[in-house]
């Protein structure tokens, strides 16, 4: 439901009789009034001490409505940004351009058009972000015969056994009416073993003759051979809860027009960011924004968008548009914009109800933004939300904005070098006095901070966003060009899960963009300070701003080489971290009453009570409560050390197996409860951490390159030793 | 409706209520669990004990008198029994030298510290048919622990209850109505067959006070003993009780126990006159059972044996079940279990799981609580000692606040 449409509902509910209500005139009238002041607002020319004066207001106003941080507080800190920001680019655009040379010219209109980038996606950010839904689970009908059937999907092409296993026992045990739920695998790689696994456990196994389409193909096929009236789809390592359906479904039944519901993408295992930079659960990670707020604030203007596994979609809407999309690599994405073309309505829950495992190493998760860069730029030139029928305003922008971000390639990488223009080449890019550009950019950037800040602490802290641009930007431009230009270009590959890392290593291949960039941004910072001191000629001041710029570059640059070292995995399983009820029962007949740690599906760690030990190496039986249920795995003690124990299973039954992931993995709480529970955001605190990371970044890397010299003079060292001497 | 934990915690993190969602999951298990045994029908239970019952308004305002604290309030009605005519004046005259001291303003403690040190009364054993006036127990609290069989570990669960309730706070007294006279060694007196406690409840005949033959326990729980009686005194015992349907409720009224003290009756299996009278005075009836196939059979008979001797009275709360010795490693056991949840709901206290050190603590003359109290065994037992204190308690906090 859209704006208007929630406005006019509740007028509708209020009756219109109300001398408060705006009838169209008054408001449109209201509209063109404050759109004109705010324009006049951006355009009065103002001198450095009246600018630096407003600004300061915007500023301190700023940080006062920051307490507040209600949503009209937050609707207000966003207008103030929007003024400060237009004013600085309107300024921009009319007084700091006109260059003399091409040298300038080429720099100085490569950063304005980076610029303009910047803040049209800031712009649309704020659109998207300001106003979440907040959608709550809607209940649904307390007779359980009137629920609808759902088929349940779990598309595999390569992933090992275990993983599905894992999934697929979990979806069984969502709690759903027996007859109502049929859970399919679809196996694009047609190994036999899943097919006797799915036969053993009673589930669907569909496989198709060619491998077409990769997964889309795969569901798209899937569809022809089943029936239920709604399809839930899951990728083969994300785990459902067992409340999934009954959080999910009530919505389905209040809105005939609903045609997909999606939630988020939970993590149980650190992505690279978090395992490299040792963050996890303390800084929220990169995924939290999309899944915490962006999707949340999509769904405000019906704009969310599939995003091909944790989602619930209906049949006959689906069918309509063809079934999954085809024509670009992020079929996801692309199959809701169908939908939303077609006049279905798409919703979000942000309630995190299915866990999987995030990619293992950097190579696999750049590779995975990659395809999702690549596809993005495929359905901007291939079916544009901006042209076409369909689509409401606010889809339009938000569908626009989603592509958008991914081109964020070359603007981050214009800003990483943009101050090396003045310091190594000496081209004046900005035509206008140093102070002036002080105090119109400096107002747009801290205002821009400070309110996204407020709107994104719980879910990405400050000057995170810079660090993940500069690790994927020089990757993500060249794909992202090619797509623009020719977007049948581009193959759609996998993204590989469940490796595991046995040493730790650094990952030179991945990190030469970053290293290139922090070398040049070093160089550029001795020139500019060597500048500073023996150049009498040079502008103190501008010297000044650039070498500031510059340092930041470094920070973010050497975080970004921090992010390619790669941490040693210790072992293959992630495993969950979470306090349940367990007990123990000893070969000898006598129990313990304990507590787990964290659980896999592998084994389990505990946590004994004070004064009680247990030897490594002994067999015992561990029992996991759920409320009134109990589940015993017998297990061998791998590890032991004071009150901590690491226990692994014995061969568990397929029995055994699905209990153990109804009293572990299907809990409707796990993952709810570590949501959005990180740090919140403080500027300032994230700039520490940030500016920590980095010079961990640096140290790093000094240490590998000298790892690496050691290496290669030691190897040069032994082959001279090992020419034979002439007898 | 879900009772759930992880559900309840999900809506209370994002909105949305937890009344609605519908455990389908469980219901199948339990729907399987019951297909999977053949020998084993449905069984209706009565819904008449589960409903706590409403209070007579005592309206005594009860604190619970710590073990080792000081001298409670004023005593609560616990009235000496006026005795009427046909009444003994011949136990009366034997028991005229003795000047009852003033029990009602002195802890239990004390009261039966000082019974330790008096000399003993002698015992008479002429059955003579009372009619006196229902005595008011409102000011204690007393569970009957009962089971339909035997061997289910009503003593041990007994004397359990008592020792965490003991640590709890509360002062307590555990009676034995059965012959076995087993419960002493649960609490950890000495077990010594040559020495079985001579004197005890089955002496407490006629008028002779069941004060003299409370023994101290090394946890701190007072108890009660059955007594070594031959056939002919436990008999003429048991005629006694038939005669004197309110015979305990007399005699622990006599007893006058501190406010907020908990008395623990243990029984013999199945029906007997010991039933009947623990059913006539408890607040609580604990039933125990195994997770086998027979203790389920014997569900209905305790069933109705709680509606006969308990539906007259406005003072029983109601049964709850305790499920012992389970192991959720044996299909079996594991099934019961869900079959008798399934049909008890939340009557179940609890759950004890087999563990032994339980049977290991009574060899050792110990207290399970002090024997392994990091065991699963211990904990389950704290856990039901809980819920039954909460049950006990909970309807005279609500009549306190009325």
């Amino acid at each position: 439901m859209n704006l208007t449409g929630m406005f006019r509902a509740r007028r509708a509910a209020q009756g219109t009789t109300s001398p408060y209500v705006l009838d169209r005139p008054t408001c449109a009238v209201l509209v063109l009034v404050v759109v004109a002041l705010l324009a006049l607002m951006i355009i009065v020319p103002m001198d450095v001490e009246q600018q630096m004066l407003f600004s300061a207001g915007c500023m301190i106003a700023a940080l006062v409505l920051r307490r507040a941080a209600n949503r009209v507080a937050i609707l207000a800190m966003v207008v103030l940004s929007v003024v400060a920001s237009l004013r600085y680019m309107y300024w921009r655009l009319t007084s700091s351009l006109g260059f003399d040379n091409w040298l300038n010219m080429l720099f100085g209109y490569g950063l304005v058009l980076a610029e303009l980038y910047a803040l049209l996606v800031l712009l649309f950010g704020y659109l998207q972000t300001a106003w979440p839904l907040q959608r709550k689970p809607y209940p649904l009908p307390a007779d359980s015969s009137v629920w609808p059937t759902v088929d349940v999907f779990i598309p595999t092409y390569n992933e090992p056994l275990d993983i599905i296993k894992l999934t697929a026992f979990a979806a069984q045990a969502i709690d759903w009416p027996k007859d109502k739920l049929r859970v399919y695998v679809l196996d694009d790689g047609r190994r036999d073993e899943f097919r006797e696994f799915c036969e053993s456990v009673g589930i669907g196994y569909i496989i198709r003759p060619d491998n077409n389409h990769a997964k889309a193909g795969n569901l798209n096929f899937a569809l022809t051979q089943t029936s239920g009236e709604y399809i839930a789809i899951f990728d083969a390592d994300h785990v459902p809860t067992r409340s999934f359906l009954q959080v999910g479904m009530g919505w389905f039944l209040k809105d005939p027009k609903l045609a997909m519901l999606q939630t988020p993408h939970f993590f149980f295992s650190p992505d690279p960011f978090e395992k490299n930079l040792d963050t996890f659960r303390s800084v929220p990670n990169e995924g939290e924004l999309f899944y915490g707020l962006v999707q949340d604030g999509n769904d405000l203007w019906n704009a969310t968008f599939f995003c091909g596994s944790c989602a619930i979609i209906k049949r006959a809407p689906l069918e309509k548009v063809g079934g999954i999309a085809v024509e670009t690599v992020t079929e996801d994405a692309h199959t809701a914009l169908k939908l939303n073309r077609l006049g279905y309505n798409t919703a979000y829950l942000a309630i995190p109800q299915a866990a999987g495992l995030a990619t293992e190493s950097l190579s696999g998760h750049i590779g995975q933004r990659i395809r999702w860069a690549r596809g993005m730029a495929q359905i901007f030139r291939t079916d544009n939300p901006l042209l076409g029928k369909g689509l409401s305003l606010g889809q339009r922008f938000c569908y626009l904005n989603a592509m958008l971000h991914f081109f964020y390639g070359l603007p981050r990488l214009v800003f990483l070098t943009a101050p090396l223009a003045y310091l190594i080449f000496e081209a004046q890019i900005f035509q206008a006095p140093a102070l002036l550009i002080v105090a119109y950019a400096l107002p747009h950037i801290l205002l821009a901070s400070v309110t996204n800040s407020t709107i994104q602490g719980r879910f990405r802290h400050s000057f995170w966003n810079e660090v993940y641009e500069s690790v994927l930007a020089w990757y993500i431009m060249r794909p992202v060009l090619l797509a623009m230009v020719n977007p049948k270009l581009g193959k759609f590959n996998v993204t590989a899960k469940g490796g595991m890392i046995d040493e730790s290593y650094f990952d030179w291949k991945m990190a030469r963009p970053y290293i290139v960039v922090l070398a040049l941004n070093l160089i550029g910072m001795l020139v500019g300070v060597a500048k500073l001191g023996f150049d009498p000629d040079a502008s103190a001041v501008t010297l000044l701003i650039n070498l500031v710029w510059t340092l930041y570059n470094i920070i973010i640059s050497a975080a970004a080489v921090a992010v390619a070292s790669e941490a040693r995995q210790i072992r293959a399983e992630p495993r969950v971290f979470a306090t349940l009820p367990a007990m123990l029962g000893l070969a000898n007949g006598k129990t313990i009453a304990c507590q787990t740690n964290d659980f896999s599906q592998r084994g389990v760690g505990i946590h004994l009570p004070e004064g009680v030990q247990v030897a490594c190496g002994e067999e015992v039986h561990v029992s996991l409560f759920r409320d009134g249920e109990e589940g015993v795995f017998p297990a061998s003690v791998v590890f032991s050390h004071g009150q901590t124990l690491g226990l692994n299973f014995a061969n568990l039954t397929l029995q055994q197996q699905s209990e153990l992931a109804r009293l572990t993995f299907s809990r409707a709480d796990t993952w709810a409860k570590s949501w959005g529970t990180g740090v919140v955001d403080t500027p300032l605190g994230a700039l520490a951490e940030v500016t920590g990371i980095g010079w961990r970044g640096i140290c790093l890397l000094s240490r590998a390159t000298f790892d690496e010299s050691v290496r290669h003079v030691r190897a040069l060292s032994f082959t001279f030793k090992s020419t034979p001497r002439n007898p | 409706m879900s009772t759930s934990s992880d559900i309840s915690s999900l809506f209370k993190l994002f909105g949305g209520r937890s009344a609605h969602y519908q455990e389908i999951s469980q219901e199948d298990e339990k729907q399987s669990s019951m297909e999977r045994w053949p020998g084993v029908a449905k069984v209706e239970l009565s819904g008449v004990a589960a409903e706590p019952a409403v209070l007579t308004p005592s309206g005594a305002a009860v604190r619970p008198a710590l073990f080792a604290a000081v001298a409670p309030v004023s005593p609560a009605m616990a009235p000496e029994p006026a005795p009427s005519p046909e009444a003994v004046p011949q136990a009366k005259a034997v028991a005229a030298p003795y000047a009852a001291p003033d029990w009602a303003s002195e802890s239990l403690h004390s009261l039966l510290g000082k019974l330790a040190q008096e000399d003993r009364r002698e015992v008479v054993n002429a059955p003579v048919r009372v009619t006196r006036p229902r005595p008011n127990l409102a000011n204690i609290k007393i569970i009957a622990v009962i089971s339909a069989k035997g061997g289910v570990g009503k003593s041990t669960l007994a004397a359990g209850l008592s020792a965490v309730m003991q640590r709890q706070g509360r002062a307590v007294l555990a009676l034995d109505l059965d012959p076995q006279s087993a419960l002493i060694n649960h609490l950890g007196v000495a077990i010594d067959p040559m020495q079985v406690a001579a004197e005890g409840l089955a002496h407490c005949v006629a008028d002779a006070q069941m004060r003299d033959f409370c023994q101290p326990t090394p946890s701190g729980v007072f108890v009660l003993p059955y007594g070594m009686v031959d056939e002919g005194q436990r008999r003429t015992f048991e005629r006694q009780l038939e005669d004197e349907p309110d015979w305990l409720a007399q005699q622990l009224s006599e007893l006058q126990l501190a406010d907020g003290s908990v008395v623990v009756l243990d029984t013999p299996p199945g029906p007997s006159a010991y039933l009947q009278q623990a059913l006539s005075v408890a607040n609580v009836a604990v039933v125990v059972s195994l997770a086998d196939a027979a203790s389920y059979a014997t569900l209905p008979m305790i069933d109705r044996l709680l509606s006969t001797y308990t539906a007259d009275r406005a003072d029983f709360y109601g049964a709850t079940y305790v499920i012992n010795q389970v192991d959720q490693s044996r299909k079996l056991s594991k099934d019961i279990t869900q079959i008798m949840r399934g049909i008890l709901g939340g009557r179940v206290a609890g759950i004890i799981h087999r563990d032994q050190s339980i049977a290991e603590a009574l060899a050792y003359n110990q207290s399970v609580l002090d024997y392994d109290p990091s065991g699963q065994g211990c904990h389950d037992l704290q856990a039901i000692a809980l819920n039954v204190l909460a049950k006990l308690f909970a309807t005279q906090r609500s009549e306190q606040l009325a």
